[in-house]
């Protein structure tokens, strides 16, 4: 991939009603970079990470995967995307394994390809036996790694995921910062939104910080620590983005000992 | 120290009632509300929701709904009315002509030999026309004369009406001869509730096995359980359109009959509540039960949607047959007790005195209150140990007991992709396989065995038999095709990943359902041309219009269930609008008609029309598509083909209103037609440029041809001109060629047989009716035609097909016999409209071709 940016946002805008949700979004991110979107809740990253599915329409600018436009071409750009949702919903009467061979087939992969790639990412997750089961029965971990090997079955060049390890038991948490990074090590690119603040710090290349709905800071973290000239951790350079430097009162003397708000 | 101070049981139950008014409020009104907040509110309201069908039209649909039932349940009512009273059951015009004789003064008491052998005559008649059965004459000559001989006994009450109309009077019957009418209503009761209740467990309700989130919510705040099941009881009672919808119809109309008068309506209302009280305890009792004490619950609700399918059929039948059968209306009171719960709305009726009344009345409320007192009891007792009785999350990688030896089956599955997936469902969801597959064979199965009379009518006349083929495929396409979006549910998101245009997936899925149901179709259509006694060449064209109909009407229900399914409704219930599906039934019997009148020209025009209606749905489908998962935004305005449509509709329509209005004038004919196709054309014209100007269609004006783009490939004016005339020329020749063959043939097909625009007029209406041809009907119809039909379909089929259907469709709103030379003539002007870009070329051609062709017609004319 050239120097182009494999996904990249130009004046992105979204507006329900009133409400302006995103506003004037520009990013990019290239390719084999890690990028975390992060933000507090109700900032606008999910429906950034929609735009960028063509799933909703953006109310201004652009989205662009690939160089393709997200909306408009939305078929197209799936095939370099994968997409691991925040909350899966899987049909009612299908099994795991039918449900990994019908994204494959979509995807235009042999019956072969599939049960190899799938295989690979199974075993490790512990999905095997739980394959044969109707997905509906699943606990929200469980359908979580179901839609990340779906997400994977066909090596995209672009993985997009919604708060990827909300969810998920440490050792499914540690195998996929792994696979994040052997991602961005073999050239994809990975974009995620989490609010898990020392996870992203650990992993990422890129930070883009939103907040009601505007980029506030964007850059490393050599970066953003000069621009702001805050403590080294991201998490301080988060609240003084944020404006969540608030005095947090003491707690009442019945309350346990450790239970300090934030 | 907790904070939680439980409230009362009474103010919980107030509490969550309202909650429950307090959503349906929110929902409804949140668009209202939207509006008429002032912009720059602090607060953020609720996103309004795209709706598809407006709740104007619902409500209409609704009050529909209603009117018809009770014009039906009256003719119930008259029917049962007459079971115990000697009145011998007549067809309508039968009793019309007893009516009339009454009238006449032909009272009760011998006739006259005259007058007698008339009326005997006049029964014969209407005995030999309006009657399901046929009798030979022998039969005719005796029953005739029965009758005749009862009317002079019993005069005109002797007998009652089949189909009685609102302002007939049902009289009442004194003392004993009201028990079989009050009894056979009370078991119509019965079977109404046993029909409710079991369809709601078999079809509206998601999964039986499972617990709504909402309740289980619930049951996480500091309330009784029985406070919530009595609050799950009255949504249950108050929330049962079937119930309500029959009930009050029968109610009232069995109460006006009583002679309640004015008291009917506020009683009608009392009787339909105490029943749905009743269903929705039996349906809560099974409900809660099943869900505590039985497993594999998908086969068993399957199952209550096959009986709910018979007893809903049976109803039907049992409401709709002019005759109802002796033995039915007597088996039932035989069997019930006088006074079951489900009986007392229709005791009530019973003519008995103050004191049953009163006695009616107290049993009523006993019955209701321990019908709900058990129910919540029981209820509350079966959840003691648990909501739920089995956990069905699997956690982590705890093996279900089984599962090693379960081996995986990997057998290859019958379709790939999305069609495969979809299959797979159906098999797997017992209760939509039984839905979709088994009961329209169960409804055509009861049918033929309870009226013999279809049966007969099937095996000798092709027309029904291939109507009734059409009519099996469009109802086992009810359920199936209108579902393909609705039955993705909440995992559409996962389309939406996958490099395929979601329009081509759902356009597979359609054609799959068009597959299965044209199976059907086909299987009816084989036994039906097994049983023909007696085969003719005609009958290729019923059974090609048969199957004509399968993929359209598919294509029809898959666009119209797809666009009212409002992928980002939460319950799952609410998804698809039962509005749709009376829309579709509707559709489908005009198709059916089609098929059973004889005229291939009005198959080929039903097609025609039905087909272009399933274009213009699609059209507004893939319009839509991108923007489904969105909760705000809506597809931009284009000229599309439903506006064409919607245009012509309200053409013919508004010719029709303004011609009637017009009579009173009393205008000479040509004059007549002249005036009432101006105004209507104007109004039309005016009143859609007006609807797509406010709908701010960009480039409206330059699509239709009324202003001239600044792209170089448009025409000038004068080449406009040309073109047209060129057009027109081009259409005429093949016109005079059409007229001058057509006067060689020595008569003219049976089909084409049609009145010809020129007839009844005299010479004075020629000049007006030329200036019709020539000046008006150029101008609006080419608007019509081409500007917005052309237009609207050329974006979706391309410009070559454009044109042929939208001259086909030009061909089929004129009579048959000059469907050739105006087929030829659309052709050219939609090919002139398309070089030259004006609506100019078009209107010329056509007055152009008007002019001498009609002229040529009226030259000739003696």
């Amino acid at each position: 991939m050239s120097v182009e940016a494999a996904l990249s946002t130009l004046g992105l805008c979204k507006r329900y009603g009133a409400f302006q949700a995103v506003a004037e979004l520009s990013l990019g991110v290239r390719a084999g970079e890690l990028y975390a979107l992060l933000g507090p809740n109700g900032a606008g990253k999910t429906t950034t990470i929609k735009m960028l599915m063509g799933v909703l329409q953006p109310s201004g600018g652009s989205a662009r995967i690939c160089g393709l436009d997200c909306f408009a071409r939305r078929h197209e750009v799936m095939r370099h995307v994968g997409y691991l949702p925040d909350e899966p919903v899987f049909y009612d009467y299908l099994r795991g394994r039918e449900i990994l061979r019908f994204v494959g087939e979509m995807h235009g992969l042999s019956p072969g390809e599939i049960r190899t790639r799938a295989g690979e990412w199974t075993a490790p997750f512990g999905l095997d036996e739980a394959l044969e089961e109707y997905a509906v029965n699943y606990s929200r971990g469980m359908k979580k790694k179901l839609a990340l090997v779906c997400a994977l079955l066909h090596e995209p060049e672009v993985l997009i995921l919604d708060e990827p390890t909300n969810g998920l038991d440490p050792h499914a948490t540690r195998l996929l910062h792994e696979l994040m990074r052997r991602q961005s090590a073999a050239g994809h690119t990975v974009f995620f939104s989490t609010h898990l603040l020392d996870q992203a710090e650990r992993l990422c290349h890129r930070v883009g910080i939103l907040y009601q709905g505007r980029l506030a800071a964007e850059g490393t973290l050599e970066e953003l620590r000069a621009r702001r000239a805050a403590g080294g951790t991201l998490e301080e350079i988060f609240f003084s983005v944020t404006g969540g430097e608030q005095e947090v009162d003491e707690p009442p003397a019945s309350a346990p000992a450790g239970s300090a708000g934030a | 120290m907790s904070l939680s101070n439980p409230p009362t049981d009474l103010r919980a139950l107030r509490l969550v009632v309202s909650l429950g008014a307090r959503r349906w409020l929110n929902r409804f009104s949140s668009r209202a509300l939207a509006r008429r907040r002032k912009k720059g509110a602090k607060e953020r309201q609720a996103t309004p929701r795209k709706r598809a069908l407006s709740g104007v039209f619902l409500c209409s649909m609704g009050v529909l709904f209603v009117l018809m039932g009770v014009v039906m349940a009256w003719q119930l009512v008259g029917r049962v009315v007459a079971l115990g009273t000697p009145a011998e059951l007549v067809s309508r015009n039968l009793y019309r002509s007893l009516e009339r004789a009454k009238d006449r003064g032909l009272g009760p008491g011998a006739l006259e030999g005259e007058e007698r052998e008339r009326l005997r005559e006049q029964i014969e008649d209407d005995l030999r026309n309006f009657s399901d059965e046929r009798r030979s004459q022998a039969e005719l000559e005796q029953e005739s004369a029965a009758l005749v001989a009862h009317y002079e006994r019993h005069g005109l009450r002797g007998f009652a009406s089949e189909k009685p109309e609102l302002g007939d009077e049902i009289s009442w019957p004194e003392g004993e001869a009201q028990v079989p009418a009050v009894r056979t209503f009370g078991a119509l009761y019965l079977v109404l509730v046993a029909m409710v209740v079991l369809s709601n467990l078999g079809t509206a309700n998601q999964d039986l096995g499972r617990v709504e989130w909402s309740f289980e919510w619930l049951h996480s705040l500091p309330a009784r359980a029985e406070t919530l099941f009595r609050a799950k009881l009255l949504e249950y009672a108050l929330l049962n359109p079937m119930l309500w919808l029959t009930a009050l119809p029968l109610s009232s109309a069995l109460y006006l009959a009583r002679g309640l008068g004015w008291s009917a309506l506020p009683l009608a209302f009392c009787a339909a509540a105490y029943l749905s009280l009743i269903a929705a305890a039996l349906q809560l009792l099974a409900e809660t039960w099943l869900r505590m004490h039985v497993r594999g619950l998908k086969n068993l609700q399957a199952l209550f949607t096959v009986a709910g399918s018979i007893l809903f059929i049976l109803f039907l039948w049992l409401v709709n047959s002019p005759r109802l059968p002796g033995a039915v209306a007597s088996l039932g009171p035989r069997f019930l007790p006088t006074l079951n719960p489900l009986s007392l709305p229709a005791e009530i009726a019973r003519a008995a005195g103050a004191g049953w009344a009163a006695l009616v009345g107290a049993l009523m409320v006993i019955s209701a209150l321990l019908f709900s007192t058990v129910a919540v009891y029981a209820c509350a007792r079966f959840v003691r140990s648990g909501l739920v009785s089995a956990t069905g999350t699997l956690q982590g990688a705890r093996a279900l007991a089984g599962a090693a030896e379960r081996r995986p089956s990997e057998r290859r599955p019958l379709l790939r992709g999305a069609l495969g997936k979809d299959l797979h469902l159906l098999l797997r969801d017992r209760n939509f396989l039984v839905q979709t597959l088994v009961v329209p064979l169960l409804m055509v199965g009861l049918q033929l065995t309870m009226n013999r009379g279809l049966l007969a009518a099937v095996a000798t006349n092709f027309h029904h038999a291939a109507t009734l083929a059409f009519a099996v495929g469009a109802y086992m396409l009810i359920f199936s095709a209108a579902g393909i979006l609705s039955v993705e549910g909440n995992a559409l998101w996962l389309l939406f990943t996958l490099p395929h245009p979601l329009h081509r997936v759902l356009v597979s899925k359609a054609l799959m359902w068009a597959c299965i149901a044209g199976l059907y179709t086909a299987a009816a259509l084989t036994v039906a041309l097994a049983l023909n006694e007696d085969p003719q060449p005609g009958n290729a064209i019923d059974v090609l219009a048969a199957l004509a109909g399968v993929p359209i009407f598919a294509f029809i229900a898959a666009g119209l269930g797809a666009i009212a399914t409002d992928p980002l409704e939460q319950e799952v219930q609410r998804r698809v609008a039962p509005s749709t599906l009376y829309l579709y039934m509707l559709l489908a019997s005009m198709y059916a008609y089609a098929i059973y009148t004889p005229s291939p020209w009005a198959k080929f025009v039903q097609a025609l029309l039905s087909a272009l209606l399933a274009l213009a749905l699609w059209q507004k489908l893939r319009d839509r598509i991108p923007y489904l998962l969105d909760p705000t935004e809506a597809p931009p305005a284009r000229l599309s083909l439903s506006d064409g449509m919607l245009a012509a509709l309200a053409f013919f329509t508004a010719q029709g209103v303004v011609s009637l209005m017009l009579v009173q004038a009393e205008l000479p004919r040509g004059m007549l037609l002249f005036v009432s196709f101006a105004l209507a054309g104007l109004t039309v014209t005016l009143g859609s440029l007006v609807l797509l100007r406010r709908a701010r269609v960009r480039g409206l004006m330059e699509t239709i041809g009324l202003r001239r783009t600044p792209d170089a490939a448009q025409g000038t004016l004068a080449g406009n001109l040309a073109l047209g005339l060129l057009a027109g020329g081009g259409a005429s020749v093949v016109g005079l060629v059409y007229l001058y063959v057509l006067s060689r043939l020595p008569e003219l097909p049976s089909w084409m047989q049609s009145s010809s625009p020129l007839e009844g007029l005299g010479r004075a209406d020629m000049p007006v009716f030329f200036l019709l041809a020539v000046l008006a009907a150029p101008l609006f119809e080419e608007y019509l035609f081409r500007g917005l039909l052309f237009r609207g379909m050329q974006r979706s089929l391309g410009t070559g097909r454009a044109i042929v259907a939208s001259a086909a469709l030009f061909a089929v709103v004129h009579p048959p016999v000059s469907a050739l030379p105006v087929f030829a003539l659309g052709l050219a002007a939609a090919a002139a409209f398309q070089r030259g870009g004006l609506l100019l070329a078009p209107i010329l051609a056509h007055a152009s071709y008007n002019a001498i062709v009609v002229g040529a017609q009226l030259l000739a004319a003696p």
